[in-house]
């Protein structure tokens, strides 16, 4: 194990020895950050926090110690993916557009079952959509009500952005009920699919 | 002997604010003030308050004060007044008066509160004001700035609540200054990072403020320790409206990304996030970086001026021209929607 002590260093440097030490940190090896004040402590593991990285504290005293035992999250390889996103016609760069509240024909009811378990699955998914966008009777989905908030809720924490056709609304008289995502336009929602490297139509 | 007034304090300048969470617990519940005359009141968290005398005249006031942000006695008499006439500036008016605030350790020698104060006379005489007095307490740790009386028409005041869907952002001032104050605390960034810093913390927002007034912008507000999301946050609110931010329009000092991109975040930007991370959306394209440099608290900050579209692209030539020469579109005015602010 790594130890680096920043005791005594005034703020920012504990963040910035913590960052210099995770960066040239063997993948297998863990890293402990021994700090003696509390609000540094706290930025360290929102910081850790906010780039995926896993962390626990003990307590002893005044003195804390953060102990980071997976840190396979290289910040390198965050940008690298990023890179590749920016690419037109990248794999990974996907929307999915809702045009109607279920999946699949045959059944109505077992559709809207599906389309929330299709959201939750998603949720859990490594490659996420960078936008779902809902059109017609897909803005169902994202009305006050609809147990489908819950993972998009989450879908939007994680950086999905949710775009919801503002003339649907106004058709169904549903503006009242809209409860997550953005409004927008046509003009948009063009724009992102001709932008997305694959869209998915459900 | 020559004093470095940083080595005196652990947080400065608009970091050295509570955080907006906590104030919040302090100030709600407190009585609501009413008169006809209070034309902008401490509802909508704009920059300073405003109270007409007659149909001519309104009155604006305002006041900040904090400890040292630089290193330099003049710097920072020059820096914490410039920023405390700038909320003058934000509601577009014209400053008269200014009184010093000032505390002072008996410690430390007479002559570098007297460079502090010169600092301040500087600016207050080239924003066209006078001081006329001040108070003066002893404290441990220095801190100065002013109190500060200007006057706007009441037909022209520009608050943070005047935002209308399709208003272009525009930005006057490069972020980062709070970086660049943490990094010259522990020496590093080196010394053009820190100076650049330091001449932007001084400018004020005198002839930006008169562009907007003359282009007849309604809503604008300056950029301080909130960050550029806070205070962003805080008009989106004001105005009822929602907000999209270009992060790779952001204009900043020099060496703010390799700053952050080495750690150097100071505690302020996590306060500053964990107020506004509920009521924004970041775009997963958005950089951590991005991200930091977006809530970094400012001091003497720039102005957020919400343009009419067709005025934006002279407003911006002149205030390049004017000497705000990092002045940048940075995003847009939407309609009200689930978020406040948009980060993409």
């Amino acid at each position: 194990m790594k130890i680096i002590d920043v005791k005594g260093l005034k703020c920012p440097l504990p963040l910035i020895e913590t960052k210099k030490a995770l960066s040239k940190l063997p993948e297998d090896e863990s890293l402990k950050i021994v700090i003696d004040n509390e609000i540094s402590k706290n930025n360290v593991i929102r910081f850790l926090g906010d780039n995926g990285i896993k962390s626990e504290t003990l307590k002893n005293g005044n003195i804390f110690e953060v102990l980071v035992n997976q840190h396979n999250v290289d910040l390198k390889n965050v940008e690298a993916e990023k890179y590749c996103e920016i690419d037109p016609i990248g794999k990974d760069n996907y929307i999915i557009v809702f045009g109607k509240d279920r999946l699949g024909e045959g059944s109505e009811d077992l559709g809207f079952v599906l389309a929330g378990s299709l959201l939750n699955t998603l949720k859990e998914m490594d490659n996420l959509p960078t936008k779902i966008i809902f059109i017609n009777s897909g803005i169902n989905l994202v009305l006050k009500g609809s147990p489908t908030l819950l993972p998009l809720k989450e879908l939007e924490k994680s950086g999905v952005e949710l775009i919801v056709c503002g003339t649907c609304l106004n058709y169904f008289n549903k503006i009242d009920e809209f409860a997550i995502g953005r409004i927008s336009d046509m003009y948009e929602i063009l724009e992102s699919m001709t932008k997305a490297g694959k869209v998915i139509n459900i | 002997m020559k004093y470095d007034l940083l080595t005196l304090v652990e947080q400065g300048g608009c970091s050295a604010k509570l955080s907006a969470t906590e104030l919040r617990k302090a100030l709600d519940g407190l009585p609501k003030i009413k008169n006809k005359n209070l034309l902008v009141d401490i509802e909508t968290h704009d920059d300073a308050g405003v109270f007409k005398i007659n149909d001519d005249y309104a009155l604006i006031q305002t006041t900040d004060f904090f400890p040292p942000v630089c290193s330099d006695a003049y710097d920072f008499g020059q820096i914490a007044a410039a920023n405390a006439l700038s909320d003058v500036y934000a509601m577009g008016g014209q400053v008269l008066t200014a009184l010093n605030i000032v505390m002072f350790p008996t410690k430390l020698p007479m002559k570098i509160l007297k460079e502090i104060l010169l600092g301040g006379h500087d600016k207050v005489t080239e924003a066209g004001g006078v001081i006329v007095g001040g108070h003066t307490i002893s404290d441990d740790i220095p801190k100065y700035g002013l109190a500060v009386s200007g006057w706007i028409h009441p037909d022209n005041i520009v608050t943070n609540s005047g935002a209308k869907p399709g208003d272009i952002l525009l930005l006057t001032k490069p972020l980062g200054t709070g970086v660049a104050i943490a990094a010259k605390k522990v020496q590093l960034g080196g010394a053009e990072n820190y100076n650049e810093a330091i001449e932007t913390m001084k400018q004020l927002n005198m002839q930006a403020s008169e562009i907007i007034v003359k282009h007849k912008v309604k809503c604008a507000t300056d950029i301080t320790g909130f960050g550029l999301l806070g205070h962003a946050l805080k008009l989106a609110q004001a105005s009822e409206v929602s907000i999209k931010i270009n992060s790779g329009q952001l204009p900043s000092i020099s060496k703010t990304f390799e700053l952050i991109d080495m750690g150097c975040i100071p505690g302020a930007a996590f306060r500053n996030l964990e107020f506004v991370e509920d009521e924004c959306f970041f775009d997963k394209l958005v950089e951590y970086n991005s991200k930091m440099l977006l809530v970094d608290a400012q001091t003497s900050g720039g102005l957020l001026i919400c343009s009419p579209p067709e005025a934006v692209e002279i407003m911006k030539e002149e205030l390049i021209e004017n000497g705000y020469e990092q002045t940048e579109i940075i995003g847009e005015v939407i309609d009200k929607t689930d978020k406040s602010v948009y980060i993409s």
